[in-house]
């Protein structure tokens, strides 16, 4: 593991704008006085050689009240989904469409 | 041939509004027609409605306000507001000169630059209670073939003295290969749990801890700006590595 990366310091503020880690890249964006998550890439590869890569988009909420979970969502199985897996899926919401390398292999 | 090929794979930029919803979506590119992959994309006038672009160069954003206009930002290209008003068909981002250019002459030092971000660390970063709702997917790969795809959108609520607790809005996941199937069998959503360390104030990384940052090697390699705002570019490396 290579601790090693890059910081983006707001010249202003002195806040963190965006950092790049061995494994992660994480951008905030500023809005009332503070920094918020906009978004975040990781890439993990395992020993047996497995690769997980995560991407997310943040969308700042106003309200702060507690969420109450509905339930211990991290044991759930979860069921496969068995419509084909396209961007259509997600027109209601704000998303990253699927990168075409990955959409040849879906399809095949 | 090859304007028209360099027209129709431009930014395509349509815009709809429907029931007080307005659909953004698009693509960048860079000055040799390339697509640009994890570009900022968000309304001007409601920065935190914003995406990425796609390794592909392509975004979709869904709000409910109306936007002014569109800022694209990334580290590497000169930042670009494209009207809303005039549906601006080409976005193409210019390459930043120099954009890390190591610095002669610096106001601040890499280290004074550290220290005050650590004095401001709570007062910038501290934010707490805070809601997200959040769209995130997790792809694994096996081998260099995909296996398991997952999707999911979020109502998150983050604060230092706990883990993020997570509502699931939608969802799915799909194994492509045997291998995927067989993991799938038994598959749980703890993999939402990485989303956790994103909590940059709860799980802060040991360059971000200032009684830390005597084990690291600092250089000040510029300035850039980053969604509108001037900021330094700092390199880090661990003494021991």
């Amino acid at each position: 593991m290579r601790d090693k990366g890059r910081l983006i310091i707001d010249r202003e503020n002195f806040g963190l704008a965006s950092a790049e880690f061995y494994d992660k890249k994480i951008t905030l964006f500023f809005k009332n006085k503070q920094w918020y998550i906009n978004n975040v890439i990781t890439e993990f590869t395992s020993m047996t050689g497995n690769c997980s890569k995560r991407i997310s988009i943040y969308e700042l909420q106003d309200k702060t009240i507690k969420l109450e979970e509905k339930s211990p969502i991290m044991v759930e199985k979860i069921k496969e989904f068995l419509s084909d897996f396209n961007d259509e899926f997600w027109k209601d919401f704000t998303h990253i469409p699927l990168d075409s390398v990955y959409l040849k292999q879906i399809k095949y | 041939m090859k304007c028209i090929l360099t027209a129709s794979i431009g930014l395509l930029l349509s815009l709809s509004a429907y029931s007080q919803t307005y659909i953004v979506e698009g693509s960048v590119r860079n000055q040799d027609k390339e697509p640009i992959p994890y570009c900022s994309v968000y309304i001007k006038n409601k920065p935190q409605a914003g995406s990425i672009t796609n390794k592909d160069g392509r975004y979709y954003i869904k709000s409910n306000v109306q936007p002014d206009s569109i800022v694209f930002s990334h580290i590497q290209y000169e930042t670009k507001t494209a009207s809303f008003e005039t549906h601006e068909t080409n976005t193409i981002l210019q390459q930043k000169v120099n954009h890390i250019s190591e610095v002669s002459v610096k106001a601040l030092s890499a280290k004074g630059i550290m220290m005050a971000f650590y004095k401001r660390f709570k007062e910038n970063h501290s934010i707490e209670p805070v809601r997200y709702k959040a769209f995130t997917r997790i792809i694994s790969i096996h081998k260099d073939e995909l296996y398991l795809m997952e999707e999911y959108y979020l109502d998150l609520y983050q604060k230092k003295t706990h883990n993020t607790e997570f509502n699931i809005i939608k969802c799915r996941a799909k194994p492509f290969s045997k291998y995927g199937r067989k993991i799938f069998k038994n598959y749980r959503l703890i993999s939402l749990s990485k989303m956790r360390s994103d909590n940059i104030f709860k799980y802060r990384e040991d360059i971000l801890v200032k009684s830390k940052l005597k084990n690291y090697n600092l250089k000040l390699k510029g300035y850039t700006s980053i969604n509108q705002r001037e900021a330094y570019i700092m390199e880090f490396e661990n003494k021991k590595t």
